[in-house]
């Protein structure tokens, strides 16, 4: 099997270049994973970030063929060679396919992701009702690999601005959340015409969200909720 | 309605004047299409009534407004040099504020007669 595969290393070369590599030795079974381990194995330079290898974790968000996935959730078989892998698009590159994350996680902190309440704390838990809990869902199960944001057209043309997808989707999680009180200000926080008002709707993130999520819909829900706010 | 509308508020003006916009043309293409051939004293009389007049006024207004915030946000992703994206909008406004111009001529002009 062929695969092309973006290397740099910012110490040693100038420019980015792809590197060919063929693997004898694959099974039907394997993920990308397996073959970059396979190709760490024979040349220890290459670089990637892994961990858990079961889309739990989101660390080995990568550039597959043009698509933007995760590496342990890519079946080899089903993708077409030679298969070209990069470090996801439009953030710094510190070495072959380690990006620098922190635009992306310093979106995620503005967003405040984490429950406000403004009530005292009930004494023993807070309760939600299976329905309230029901509204979480398709929300909470966010990885947080970054696949959707750096997928997302209006992210790479304003990434200091706007908050992209994987924030947004992230920022309705709370807003969505019957126990969080801070409704109005997260509203508030994300009008203006960038931070969320910079998505067209173009759904790049929901075409290569590894987890099946849907953030094109959570940003619709917020501008609803914007609406209500306004009325 | 202020240039300054930004985030919600443009995009709410968005949405609402493209429901205006397709109910209008939809109602007119049909309205076409039953009455072909149309000949210009049926079109001036149809269009002098005042409950057409002023809906298509409002028409006109919302379709300046719709470009306005639909133009602006291709310049805002696409003109980065602050000095580009200055001269573009300043350009779309003045086409905007003499279409509108125009539009208030053609009106006078059928109020008067």
């Amino acid at each position: 099997m062929r695969f092309k595969i973006y290397r740099y290393n910012p110490e040693t070369d100038k420019k980015p270049y792809m590197q060919d590599f063929v693997l004898d030795n694959i099974s039907d079974d394997m993920m990308l994973r397996d073959a970059l381990l396979l190709i760490k194995a024979e040349d220890e330079t290459f670089t990637f970030r892994h961990s858990c290898g079961e889309g739990v974790c989101g660390s080995d968000a990568v550039n597959i063929n043009g698509t933007n996935g995760l590496a342990c959730k890519s079946r080899l078989s089903e993708l077409k060679e030679p298969i070209e892998v990069r470090p996801v698009p439009s953030m710094p590159v510190i070495r072959d396919l380690v990006v620098d994350m922190e635009q992306f996680y310093h979106h995620y902190r503005a967003i405040k992701p984490y429950l406000t309440v403004k009530d005292p704390v009930p004494e023993v838990e807070f309760l939600q009702t299976p329905q309230q809990r029901e509204k979480l869902d398709g929300l909470y199960e966010c990885i947080l690999c970054g696949c959707c944001t750096t997928a997302c057209p209006s992210f790479w043309w304003n990434p200091d601005k706007f908050r992209g997808p994987a924030a947004l989707l992230q920022s309705y999680r709370f807003l969505a959340d019957s126990r969080d009180q801070a409704t109005s200000e997260r509203l508030q926080e994300l009008d203006g015409p960038y931070r969320m008002f910079r998505c067209h709707s173009i759904m790049n993130c929901v075409n290569v969200c590894p987890k099946g999520l849907n953030p094109t819909e959570a940003i619709h829900s917020i501008k609803k909720l914007m609406v209500k706010d306004l009325v | 309605m202020s240039l300054q509308a930004q985030g919600m508020r443009a995009w709410l003006l968005q949405r609402l004047t493209a429901v205006y916009i397709a109910v209008y043309s939809l109602s007119l293409i049909i309205w076409i299409i039953i009455n072909y051939p149309i000949n210009y004293s049926g079109w001036y009389s149809v269009f002098s009534h005042p409950v057409i007049l002023i809906s298509t006024v409002i028409f006109y207004l919302s379709l300046f407004v719709h470009a306005w915030v639909g133009i602006r946000d291709i310049l805002v992703d696409y003109a980065k040099p602050s000095s580009v994206r200055f001269i573009l909008l300043t350009a779309l406004a003045l086409f905007l504020l003499v279409m509108t111009t125009w539009l208030l001529l053609i009106v006078i002009s059928l109020v008067k007669v």
